[in-house]
């Protein structure tokens, strides 16, 4: 079955700000959510998205169309390689946005339970901070400073919790 | 679990319409009457500029917090995927994360996700090893990527009581690694947390003269008898141990010994013809049983079609393109492991059909022994009073073996502050040592669940003492808090 044919089904999303989006249906199966409501056949009209902005759906829309293009695991034994690695740069290369635009990404994806993009964002966020001290995980990830635990229980949290710390 | 938004039951009814709203009431924004603030055109435009000119500033934005990320998409998505030691780190960050990641309920859910959906570490262990050596007692290697060494991942235990020297594994279930040293005593280690549990000693018990009717003959070198080990699990098969014994006054014939954990009994089922005489090892795939034969240099997997019923074994498959093949296991991800093409281990994935050649050393000294790791937050510490788990030793004493299986912490026990959950275990291990004397034991007035004894002329070696340790039925019997519950079964 081709993946791009022209005569292909196509499904019209509305970010938050009104902006729609145009995108073939193999593309829109990426997306549990949506694939879920095309089984329902309840995604005829456009699928208004509030909680999504344009930025990060054409982002998300961007993503399931690179991984809708490559061939599926499932689908092929012998997946070819070269394909495998191009995911992978792929990924690397959409990834490498800031940590506000990954969060909106990941609200997102997990609206739309895409979950290989949940698993990408969720691994880009364990990158940046993997290796890095409590208080630079604090700087990274913006903790409301209200949250922040006292001196005496961060230091029984360290000690509790020494194993982790190199 | 899966996040599956279209599944969950509304939180939040519809707001019931109200009878009589005042219609000359104007909007709450604008002041025009007509429509409520929440409808207001106004205010709807304000709110999405708003929202686009926050999403328009990224990077510099300071409500952009994690905090904004509803909680159950942290736990349930975020944080379960991120790796035990980083987890354990972010426990400091934050009072909220500190609860959040110290729930027992997240360290299950956590356990259960890595089990399931994790690249699981195989680590190779060779001979006998030592910790605090200059070197590292294993190799890791993530299953995915074979030939991939990863070295650093885990850190050894630092703070032990002396040196673990001469010890090998026994295996290793969530996340979760038992090894003797010297054949005893027992500890259990959990590398994620460079955390060592030793479990106490225990006294060897006095051979009991008991009459021949209930004893089942099973004979064989001690070693073959404890040298599977499986965690428990599949489908219909929880509470159930296997392994393999040898029988027949040869000893040369192999037999399945499966233990019921819940009801208590043993039982004895055959293993296909064909493969009697030859090396075997156990495993499930796909939740049925099967076992892996080494018969004139080629490999066959055989599968019990349903449980239990010895006719129903079929052959599943034969690999006959390796020159010189001997099984090792069965990976959880439905992998055979094998060594093969000379001293390297070899994968086969069963469902894609695919080998994963890799250019670890199979065999270097003595008994390789190789372990699937997860890497998880249990606390060893407190897994006897958390989990319902099973201890089973053997051991043989005389001329007799000794299959034991006893239940230690019975998930209903809190450690009051300060008590030393090993002690307490210890007090109650010495009972249960000093009851086997009484042979049968009244089951339901010990610790001791199940014991077998065994009779052979011939062992290898009488003071070998070695145990088998399983955590019963993965993480799914793990309390949801750490209130105690009275024990359910």
């Amino acid at each position: 079955m081709s993946t791009s044919s022209s005569s292909s089904k196509k499904i019209v999303l509305k970010s938050a700000d009104n902006e729609t989006f145009e995108i073939d249906e193999i593309v829109a199966l990426e997306s549990q959510a949506i694939k879920n409501m095309i089984e329902d056949e309840c995604a005829d009209n456009v699928i208004p998205l509030g909680n999504i902005d344009s930025k990060t759906l054409s982002k998300i829309i961007e993503y399931c169309k690179k991984h809708a293009e490559s061939p599926k695991k499932d689908d092929n034994a012998d997946i070819d390689e070269k394909a495998v690695e191009d995911l992978k740069s792929f990924d690397a290369e959409f990834a490498k946005v800031d940590m506000p635009l990954i969060q909106d990404i990941l609200m997102a994806a997990n609206f739309l339970n895409i979950d290989n993009l949940i698993g990408l964002m969720c691994r880009t966020i364990a990158d940046r901070i993997k290796g890095k001290t409590p208080e630079e995980i604090r700087k990274i990830l913006n903790i409301n400073k209200n949250d922040l635990l006292s001196p005496e229980q961060e230091a029984k949290a360290r000690e509790e919790n020494s194993w982790a710390f190199d | 679990m899966a996040y599956q938004p279209q599944s969950k039951p509304k939180k939040n009814p519809p707001p019931v319409k109200k009878d009589n709203p005042k219609k000359d009431q104007g909007c709450n924004y604008c002041n025009v009457v007509g429509h409520w603030k929440r409808n207001c055109p106004l205010y709807l435009d304000e709110l999405r500029a708003n929202r686009i000119k926050k999403v328009g500033h990224v990077g510099a934005s300071t409500s952009d917090s994690m905090e904004r990320l509803p909680r159950d998409v942290l736990t349930n998505n975020i944080f379960i995927r991120l790796p035990a030691k980083l987890l354990a780190q972010m426990r400091c960050v934050s009072k909220p994360w500190n609860n959040l990641l110290s729930r027992p309920s997240f360290i299950k859910s956590h356990l259960n996700y890595s089990l399931r959906n994790n690249d699981e570490i195989l680590l190779v262990f060779y001979d006998v090893f030592s910790f605090g050596r200059s070197y590292n007692p294993f190799t890791a290697h993530p299953s995915r990527c074979l030939n991939l060494e990863l070295t650093n991942f885990i850190k050894l235990p630092v703070e032990t009581p002396y040196v673990y020297d001469g010890c090998s594994v026994i295996g290793s279930v969530n996340g979760l690694i038992c090894f003797v040293k010297q054949s005893y005593p027992i500890h259990i280690w959990n590398p994620s947390l460079s955390a060592v549990l030793t479990l106490p000693p225990f006294t060897v018990p006095a051979p009991v003269d008991k009459d021949g009717e209930a004893i089942m003959q099973l004979f064989g070198s001690f070693l073959n008898v404890v040298r599977e080990w499986l965690p428990v699990e599949g489908d219909g098969l929880d509470g159930i141990v296997h392994w393999i014994c040898c029988t027949g006054e040869e000893r040369d014939r192999q037999t399945v010994v499966a233990f019921d954990l819940g009801v208590k009994t043993f039982n004895v089922m055959s293993l296909p013809d064909p493969i009697l005489e030859y090396r075997n090892v156990l495993g499930f795939l796909a939740g049925k049983l099967c076992a892996m034969s080494r018969i004139n240099g080629e490999c066959e997997v055989w599968v019990m079609g349903e449980y239990g019923v010895a006719e129903s074994w079929s052959k599943n498959h034969v690999f006959s393109l390796f020159s010189d093949i001997a099984p090792f296991g069965f990976t959880s991800n439905n992998e055979f492991l094998f060594e093969a093409c000379g001293n390297r281990l070899v994968l086969y994935d069963s469902v894609a059909a695919k080998v994963k050649l890799s250019n670890i050393q199979a065999r270097l000294i003595g008994i390789t022994k190789i372990v699937q790791l997860n890497l998880s937050l249990l606390d060893v510490n407190f897994i006897l009073l958390l989990m319902k788990q099973v201890l089973v030793t053997f051991f043989s004493v005389s001329l007799n073996i000794w299959i034991c299986v006893e239940r230690v912490g019975s998930g209903s026990v809190k450690a009051p502050r300060g008590m030393d959950p090993v002690r307490e275990h210890r007090r109650r291990h010495h009972g249960l040592f000093s009851s086997i004397g009484n042979y049968p034991v009244p089951w339901s007035k010990t610790w001791l669940d199940g014991i077998y004894s065994t009779r052979s002329g011939t062992y290898v070696d009488d003071s070998i003492t070695t145990s088998l340790f399983i955590l019963l039925g993965q993480a799914s019997t793990l309390p949801k808090t750490t209130k105690p519950s009275l024990q359910g079964e």
